[in-house]
């Protein structure tokens, strides 16, 4: 789906963000980009649909090469980016026609343009507020609706750039269960670049980026596994791994690869209580 | 002497159709060299809280002393405010010099200290946020990385050595390395200006590692108020107000709930394994 | 908190004037404006006030709610009266003093061009009141759009509105909480001279200015991203259609119009209304 062949990127500044990065993500594919800040995730990201190009190599999406000009929009419509900041991306007035100025951009049919609106406020449970002003919505909500604004559009790959890095605990769950839920049920590729290792836990793959380059590749489970070298880079095992770590260390159980709360109590339950 | 809150109570746009309460009856006292960590969802009344602390908003009803200065009063305001520093959540609020050493003596100018004092506390700021003088006094401050912003944001409240120290969210947007060294260097300061510090903030595991005195607030009103250990306790009600207590807290709360008796104050991953491992020889000897 | 400001004071009910076509209200506006100024005799000039006032019943807005308009020009009406009424020496004198003069002409001019500055706000108000910003930006898009053949930058111009529009709360919002993290350090920014007071506002306007940048150039990121190219090919969620009541409230607008023209060629009285005026001063002293 998406090609990412031998990359490398400097800022006009000199400054260089990327070096040598090779990337393949597959269709239907959770991957999980995670670095520390200053690491690169960021313009990687922007690479993804031709925000940037790279200073070497090439970046393809389903074969349509992102330097070729006439093949942008095409490659926008495909790859869907959300950013940080929920309250720079809300261009206008009324949630409802925010989430049409994709469709509008790309000369959709009004027709279908409604129903396409329509579907998009209802995947992401806020067919509620269609009318009302962004501004008033929380920053969680601000967040679906960018999301709604790319389903809109129909893509194949949703990036999440950061996404959620401005939002309080709860709407940081909100949005992950909704992306979780538009990967599973409707096959969308999803390329999540965070700095929160929690949110790697979900992901078929993972991938840590370190000062421009790819460091570690793998499943969460190898990936956490080297939870020392994570660390050293500035990042962090999640609470769940560093417990079940330490309790293997301390011989209270061998809990596998359980990652979430529920897994690691069940396995711990059989371990103590069998006895 | 501490900052005392007497039933403070806010109401926004009081009077009109629009008014909104968003603190109701608020008991609090701030006391000198605390740490106090302030948590609850958003919309909880936090942000209104803090910016009663120092007299940006003025309470509807009730009375906000600071050191004895009434913070209804205009004139006593002022000396009120000095008392109290504030970091808000985004440095981008507060950066405006043209460099960092001028950005961080504009609050040390304010209170009108001599050059030669000024100059002593900008640079002992920057050198208790880990600011390397040579490198950074003359930058520009929209330059510098993510990080350097928030340190030159801090920096620039401590040069004005306040007694209280208020933290709206001081780690949002940190990669965890980041927040580690934000939270260290707010311990380090504490100790060596000898000031009490109210934190906000969604991380319950920041709040666990460094507060005295957790204060939870639940629309408006003080839900919940004690040790670090008697509020992560009640890891479950947390979980269902949208706040995620320390992830050692919830798996203790899980395993009492499956049958595996556990004592009390478990909100970090050490403490819970010391407890299991004494369960564990506890139960193998019966 | 500045969140609750409503742009452009628009009234949020439902009204057979809130559901008119933001072009038909917008060349109402206009047709209204013609109205105001054609007409020449104070008392045709009722009709126009009439029209006014049942368009506002209409509209289900208090009327207090639009004369509020009225309330920011108490500087200028009583100077364009006195201007007036000092200025335009025409009919009987009635008043003389030193250089001073007040005749028939000028009280009956003076009170006209407060009528008729009274009757152009109030209609303005009444237009932003019963229209959101939003379809009235989507309107004027669409009115101008013949000028896109020479090249006027009609697309261009409607999206900065709309920014602006979606902006502006944000960025109040913002300037509250720079105001705020800058008084806490301290910040005076109420003693002083205006060009201290100026200066004391820098540290203020600086972090507002470049976040708004920043700001510009995410929002600029994001729109690209979905697609933005201009206004070449964009179709619209929205489509803009006449009704009925279009119609009809033309048809009424058509009939003042035609009716203040008839009355006026009708009926040439100035100099019997200027007598009129004169004999009620007469009547008063």
């Amino acid at each position: 789906m998406l090609s990412i062949k031998n990359v490398s990127f400097t800022y006009d500044s000199g400054t260089p963000a990327l070096e040598n990065v090779s990337i393949e993500i597959k269709e239907g594919e959770f991957l999980c980009i995670v670095g520390h800040n200053g690491s690169g995730k960021s313009t990687l990201a922007k690479m993804l649909n031709g925000l940037l190009l790279p200073t070497e190599g090439t970046v393809e999406v389903a074969g349509m090469d992102t330097s070729d000009d006439s093949k942008l929009l095409d490659i926008r419509r495909l790859v869907g980016i959300v950013f940080q900041n929920p309250d720079n991306q809300i261009v206008t007035t009324v949630v409802r026609e925010d989430v049409a100025f994709g469709p509008e951009n790309l000369g959709i049919p009004t027709d279908e343009m409604i129903i396409r609106v329509d579907e998009a406020l209802k995947a992401v449970g806020m067919e509620n507020y269609a009318d009302s002003a962004p501004h008033m919505l929380s920053g969680g909500q601000k967040q679906r609706i960018a999301i709604a604004g790319m389903l809109a559009m129909q893509p194949k790959v949703l990036v999440l750039d950061e996404a959620t890095a401005m939002l309080d605990p709860y709407g940081r769950r909100d949005i992950l269960s909704i992306v979780r839920e538009l990967h599973d049920n409707k096959g969308i590729t999803v390329v999540m670049i965070t700095q929160y290792m929690e949110e790697a836990l979900g992901a078929d793959r993972v991938i840590v980026m370190n000062s421009g380059h790819v460091q570690m590749e793998g499943t969460p489970q190898e990936i956490f596994d080297r939870g020392d070298e994570l660390r050293s880079i500035g990042l962090d095992v999640p609470a769940a791994v560093e417990l079940r770590e330490l309790i293997k260390k301390n011989g209270i159980a061998d809990l596998g690869n359980a990652v979430t709360l529920e897994e690691i109590a069940s396995g711990l339950c059989q371990s103590l209580l069998k006895n | 002497m501490p900052i005392i809150i007497e039933k403070l109570s806010y109401t926004y746009q009081s009077g009109s159709i629009n008014a909104f309460t968003a603190l109701k009856d608020i008991d609090l006292t701030i006391n000198d060299g605390e740490f106090v960590g302030l948590i609850g969802h958003t919309g909880s009344g936090k942000s209104t809280l803090i910016q009663q602390l120092n007299g940006l908003m003025q309470p509807t009803s009730g009375k906000v002393t600071v050191d004895g200065f009434d913070m209804n009063d205009k004139k006593q305001r002022a000396k009120g405010r000095a008392l109290v520093g504030m970091v808000f959540q985004y440095p981008d609020y507060q950066l405006f010099d043209e460099t960092v050493y001028k950005d961080i003596s504009f609050g040390p100018r304010n209170l009108k200290l001599s050059e030669d004092e000024i100059d002593r506390r900008v640079k002992e700021a920057m050198r208790l946020v880990g600011l390397d003088f040579d490198e950074f006094a003359e930058k520009s401050p929209f330059e510098l990385s993510g990080g350097e912003k928030r340190r030159t944001a801090l920096a620039g409240i401590i040069a004005m050595y306040p007694k209280y120290l208020v933290l709206d969210e001081p780690m949002a947007g940190l990669d965890p390395a980041g927040r580690r060294a934000v939270l260290e260097m707010i311990d380090s300061f504490r100790r060596q200006l000898n000031c009490a510090v109210v934190m906000v903030s969604h991380s319950m595991d920041d709040i666990a590692r460094s507060a005295e005195k957790v204060v939870v607030l639940k629309d408006g009103e003080i839900f919940k108020m004690g040790t670090p250990a008697e509020i992560f306790e009640l890891a479950d009600e947390l979980n269902e107000m949208g706040l995620e207590p320390p992830f050692a807290a919830r798996m203790a709360s899980a395993l009492r709930a499956r049958g595996i008796s556990l004592p009390g104050c478990i909100y970090t991953n050490e403490a819970l394994v010391n407890a299991l491992v004494e369960f564990k020889g506890g139960h193998s000897n019966v | 908190m500045f969140k609750d400001i409503t742009l452009g004071q628009y009234f949020p009910v439902d009204s057979p004037v809130h559901r008119l076509d933001p072009r038909t209200k917008l060349i109402l506006l206009v047709m209204y404006i013609v109205a105001v100024f054609i007409t020449d005799y104070i008392w045709i000039f009722g009709f126009v006030l009439l029209f006014m006032l049942f368009m506002t019943y209409m509209s289900r807005v208090p009327i207090s709610y639009v004369t509020k308009a009225i309330k920011p020009m108490k500087f200028i009406l009583p100077f364009m009266f006195l201007l007036n009424l000092f200025m335009i020496k025409t009919g009987t004198v009635l008043f003389s003093w030193r250089f001073i003069t007040v005749t028939t002409g000028g009280v009956y001019q003076a009170l006209f061009i407060i009528l008729r500055l009274i009757a152009l706000v109030t209609g303005a108000s009444l237009l932003t009141l019963t229209t959101t910003p939003v379809s009235l930006t989507e309107g004027l898009e669409r009115l101008l759009s013949p000028l896109k053949i020479i090249k006027f930058p009609v697309h261009e111009l409607a999206m900065m509105m709309t920014i602006a529009l979606r902006f502006i709360p944000t960025l109040l919002e913002e300037a509250d909480k720079i105001m705020k993290a800058q008084l806490a350090r301290g910040a005076d920014l109420e003693s002083g001279n205006v060009l201290k007071r100026a200066k004391a506002m820098l540290p203020i306007l600086i972090p507002l200015f470049v976040n708004s940048f920043r700001r510009a150039e995410e929002l600029a990121l994001a729109m690209e991203s979905r697609c933005y190219h201009g206004g070449e090919g964009r179709t619209r969620l929205r489509i803009l259609k006449f009704h009925w009541n279009d119609l009809i409230a033309f048809l009424i607008m058509a009939g003042l119009i035609a009716a203040v023209v008839i009355l006026q060629n009708t009926f040439k009285i100035d100099s019997y209304l200027a007598a009129w005026v004169k004999a009620l001063i007469g009547a008063a002293q």
